[in-house]
């Protein structure tokens, strides 16, 4: 045999064993089993399924957009096919969301997924939900939730079964080299549980406690931190009740605050893609065309694909309910029934405290005795997709009598956050669901605790109100601050004293206690996740609420529209598209009076000053491109100035920017100190030199055009593919939100979040306007992975959805030979 | 009638078509990792069937020829061929791109040269 023959066996030999011996790249060799055999799961499964012990049928059409519509003679077989059509539209998106809040996400997806997973375990997030499972488990009261989430789960897993026998496996597996664990309720527990980790979970104490670290306390009322007066309140006290003044205890000594710099800088990376602003208002029937409530709502998250939101329309004997739910839990999250619509946006209070103790060989101090912290370990599974196996990391959880310790070098701090807390939000939605007026909807928040909500409902008889409510801590022993301006109470905003006891927490402030707008005299009610209240009703709620800039603006919008006439569904769709940024004029505004009018400066404030003329954030406009950058950079240049770094920047609310401004510009002595490296006019000049330099490595000679580096980037976490690279109107503060993730010469300006979903209901019929900015399918072979992003979300258009639509020919039948209980 | 060249390239032809078929049958049929291993040689085999006549080379690109169009033709049937090229970009670059034309193809083409050779011995 020839020399040329070995050489070609060996070869072949070594050829052949390069699947078995590099098994990462199996997903890219293997067209069948690997990442190309994805495109064949289909997007409408057909044909008729036979479930044992269940009890009653479901029917699902799908439409031309992929929508499933369940109709069902029984709840159990509603949610059973709810489940089941939620796994096989985005099984993997479920399996990758129950395992953030579950603390195995790195079970998935391997190290990237190790430091969440840390922060979890140590917040004790799924002890919280298994005691959650237990209650609703074991209360009679709470059965038809439990066989609800009890038979989403088992259609859940009878889809990961059928999905694995077919070959059906969404493509995220295939490259990974995972299949899907089974389902179970805690599974769904833990979503609504993730909901509460996005939006209600925050640092900002340790940011604040750095600042007076190096500022002193004053600065809390310089810059106007807690207060918040240059913010716009959603809606008036009214008659509502009163909260009481607010008694502080003994001074704290601000000396005795430790650091916080580099946790604050930590945790503030780990869910850093998750955004909490969102809009929503309601319209009170007689300023409506239709002579019903109308309501909006538009969740500004992640823009993620697929979304993270999926549309759905369930039809059962005790309910008729669509709208759009996260894919795991059940029930409808945002949405409307026959009789009621409803919507939420973030309400920034404070829901995370942090308590520092006195330490001595291993042990804290607590009100006089020295406690030895209780120690927990957790052995994570880390999966390694390139050798295909996992390793184990220890991870060990020390814990005060306040809560868990977060530590970072020398620093540590005890944690108390209320996502901590079994809660019962399920439930809430459950009866949401099922609610035939605002007082059932009303009556139905009793159960809900975190992630607060501004919740604004209205139903078919013309009643509509506003709740923010939820689990606001009720704390005791406050200390005292003792400021320049006189003493201030610490409500949570700065870390407490663990071993004085200061600001324990003793439950929730009771629901009853808590102010509520049911049919004011108003025309409308908005919300933009500014502070709800404005009057003493809100003091002391909390303190971090986002700027004033969307709730003006949406208010303005309001107010013009209705000086016109009636306000229809065509205002509240050119309210949720409006891409006006008062953000930016109003920082542009700062940069025209404080830059000094020397050189090439002097051609840029011009620029500026026509803009504020007129202040267009459209794709083509050559000016807003200028505009972005220089108020990013000077923003950032000036936090910088005041923290020491530009980690946690978020934190600079441009109110806090226009107080220091302000005063700065009045001689405020104080203002001055704070910038002591550069004056505000030098910050000016260097942010435009920063940002011409990153406009000139972008647009390379080329003109300036908005939409040419303001780009949506909707990405899929595991697989990368990015569906969108389409311009983007509109500024971080817009209403149709678009806020540039940052600002660099190679990347311009990637807008990854914005209106996760757009809804719109009319409460005079049966109809939701929804805008999905992806599609429903999971699958990014499938045509329905971007359709709804295209077709309406990006153009302005809404899918209509109509809940009391017939539909013929079902696509998929699930039929019980169970009995009913 | 037809000329000796005629009716082998004919044969040719229609055992590389048999060739295509046969791989991705393999590939459909076999569990993973087996059925990509099967696959080059049952294929290989049966492509040099009509490639005994050529030089090595030819037979090896013969073989080759056909391993790269049957991964490519399931891509193309399914569509995702777009897809399939942009995520494996992003996930492992031009390596993610590239090792599945160089595996199918040079494999199914070494096995096509070595059974040639085989059987001229």
């Amino acid at each position: 045999m020839s020399r040329a023959v070995v050489i070609s066996s060996i070869l072949v030999v070594i050829i052949l064993a390069v699947p078995v011996v590099f098994p990462a790249l199996l997903p890219f060799l293997d067209p069948i089993n690997g990442l190309p055999g994805a495109a064949l799961a289909p997007d409408k499964y057909e044909g008729t399924f036979t479930v044992r012990g269940l009890y009653g049928e479901a029917l699902v059409y799908y439409d031309e957009w992929l929508v499933p519509h369940i109709e069902a003679t029984s709840d159990e077989a509603g949610f059973y096919a709810v489940g089941w059509i939620s796994a096989s539209l985005r099984l993997f998106q479920m399996d990758l969301h129950r395992r953030v809040v579950l603390g195995n996400l790195s079970s998935l997806v391997g190290e990237a997924g190790l430091e969440s997973d840390r922060l979890s375990l140590l917040l004790g997030l799924p002890e919280a939900i298994e005691e959650t499972w237990s209650i609703i488990e074991s209360k009679p009261e709470f059965s038809r939730v439990a066989s609800a989430l009890e038979a989403y789960s088992r259609g859940v897993n009878d889809y990961i079964e059928y999905a694995k026998s077919n070959d059906l496996l969404p493509a995220e597996y295939r490259v990974l080299g995972l299949e899907p664990e089974p389902w179970i309720p805690i599974h769904s527990l833990s979503i609504a549980k993730l909901l509460s980790l996005m939006l209600a979970w925050d640092t900002d104490d340790l940011v604040l406690n750095e600042l007076v670290r190096r500022h002193g306390p004053d600065i809390i009322v310089n810059l106007d931190i807690v207060n918040r007066t240059r913010n716009l309140a959603h809606a008036p006290c009214g008659e509502a009740f009163k909260l009481g003044s607010i008694v502080g205890t003994d001074s704290v000594n601000i000396s005795l605050l430790p650091p916080s710099a580099l946790l604050a800088s930590k945790l503030s990376s780990i869910y850093s893609t998750w955004s909490d602003a969102s809009n929503n208002w309601v319209v009170a029937p007689w300023a409506s065309s239709s002579g019903k409530p109308l309501l909006a709502n538009d969740p500004h998250l992640a823009l993620t694909a697929p979304p993270i939101w999926l549309i759905l329309h369930i039809k059962t004997p005790n309910m008729n309910v669509a709208g759009v739910t996260v894919p795991g839990v059940p029930f409808i999250v945002i949405g409307r029934n026959l009789n009621v619509a409803w919507g939420f946006t973030n309400v920034g209070s404070d829901f995370v405290d942090f308590y520092y103790y006195e330490w001595s060989e291993g042990k804290y101090l607590y009100k006089g005795e020295w406690m030895k912290p209780e120690y927990r370990e957790y052995n994570v599974k880390v999966w390694d997709p390139m050798s295909r196996s996992y390793t184990v990391e220890k991870i060990v959880v020390r814990s005060t009598i306040h809560g868990p310790l977060l530590e970072e070098g020398t620093e540590s701090f005890a944690v108390k956050f209320t996502g901590s807390e079994p809660s019962l939000e399920v439930v809430f939605i459950y009866m949401l669901n099922r609610a035939d007026t605002v007082d059932d909807a009303l009556e139905s928040q009793r159960y809900f605790i975190a992630p607060i909500q501004n919740f604004i409902v209205a139903d078919s008889k013309g009643n509509f109100a506003y709740s923010p409510n939820g689990g606001y801590p009720a704390r005791t022993n406050l200390p005292l601050i003792d400021t320049g301006y006189g003493k201030i109470v610490n409500t949570g905003f700065l870390p407490f004293n663990g071993s004085r006891g200061e600001g324990e927490w003793t439950g929730f402030i009771p629901l009853d206690e808590l102010p509520v707008l049911y049919n004011p005299d108003l025309p409308y009610v908005a919300t933009a996740n500014s502070k709800p209240w404005n009057g003493s009703c809100g003091a002391g709620l909390g303190w971090n609420y986002a700027d004033r800039f969307r709730t003006l603006r949406i208010y303005d919008l309001l107010d013009s529209f209705s000086r016109i006439g009636p306000l229809s569904i065509d205002h509240m769709s050119r309210i949720q598209l409006d891409t006006r940024d008062y953000s930016l004029e109003a920082l542009a505004s700062i940069l025209v009076e404080v830059t000094p009018r020397k050189g090439e400066a002097s051609l840029y404030v011009d620029m500026l000053n026509q803009w504020l003329q007129n202040p267009s954030t459209d794709i083509d406009d050559s000016v807003t491109p200028l505009v972005l950058a220089w108020t990013y950079y000077f923003h950032e240049l000036l936090w910088e100035e005041l923290y020491g770094s530009t980690d946690n920047r978020y934190f600079f609310k441009i109110e806090h920017l226009e107080a220091l401004v302000d005063n700065y510009l009045r001689g405020e002595s104080w203002a001055r100190r704070y910038l002591k490296n550069s004056s505000l006019e030098e910050l000016a000049l260097s942010s435009l030199e920063r940002a011409l330099s990153t406009l000139d490595s972008i647009f390379q000679g080329e003109d300036w055009r908005y939409g040419d580096i303001h780009v949506y980037r909707i990405v899929n976490p595991v697989l990368k593919v990015d569906i969108a690279g389409d311009p983007a109107a509109g500024g971080p503060y817009s209403v149709n939100v678009a806020p540039p993730s940052s600002i660099d010469p190679t990347m311009g300006a990637p807008v990854s979040v914005g209106p996760s979903v757009r809804l719109i209901s009319d409460l005079s019929t049966t109809m939701l306007h929804i805008a999905l900015p992806g599609g429903e399918s999971g699958n990014p072979f499938s045509k329905h992975y971007s359709d709804h992003y295209r077709s309406f979300w990006l153009t302005g258009e809404y899918y209509r959805l109509d809940l009391e639509e017939t539909h013929a020919g079902a696509n998929l039948v699930f039929s019980g030979d169970g009995q009913g209980g | 009638m037809y000329s000796q060249g005629m009716v082998r390239v004919a044969r040719s032809i229609i055992i590389a078509v048999l060739g295509v078929a046969l791989y991705i049958a393999i590939v459909y049929l076999a569990p993973s990792p087996l059925n990509i291993m099967a696959a080059p040689v049952a294929t290989g085999i049966l492509v040099s069937r009509s490639s005994r006549h050529m030089g090595s080379l030819k037979a090896f690109l013969l073989g080759a020829a056909v391993g790269i169009s049957s991964y490519l033709a399931f891509l193309l049937y399914t569509g995702s061929l777009p897809i399939v090229l942009t995520i494996s970009m992003e996930l492992a670059g031009p390596l993610g791109v590239i090792s599945p034309i160089i595996y199918h193809g040079v494999a199914t083409g070494l096995v096509s040269l070595v059974a040639v050779e085989v059987a001229r011995s």
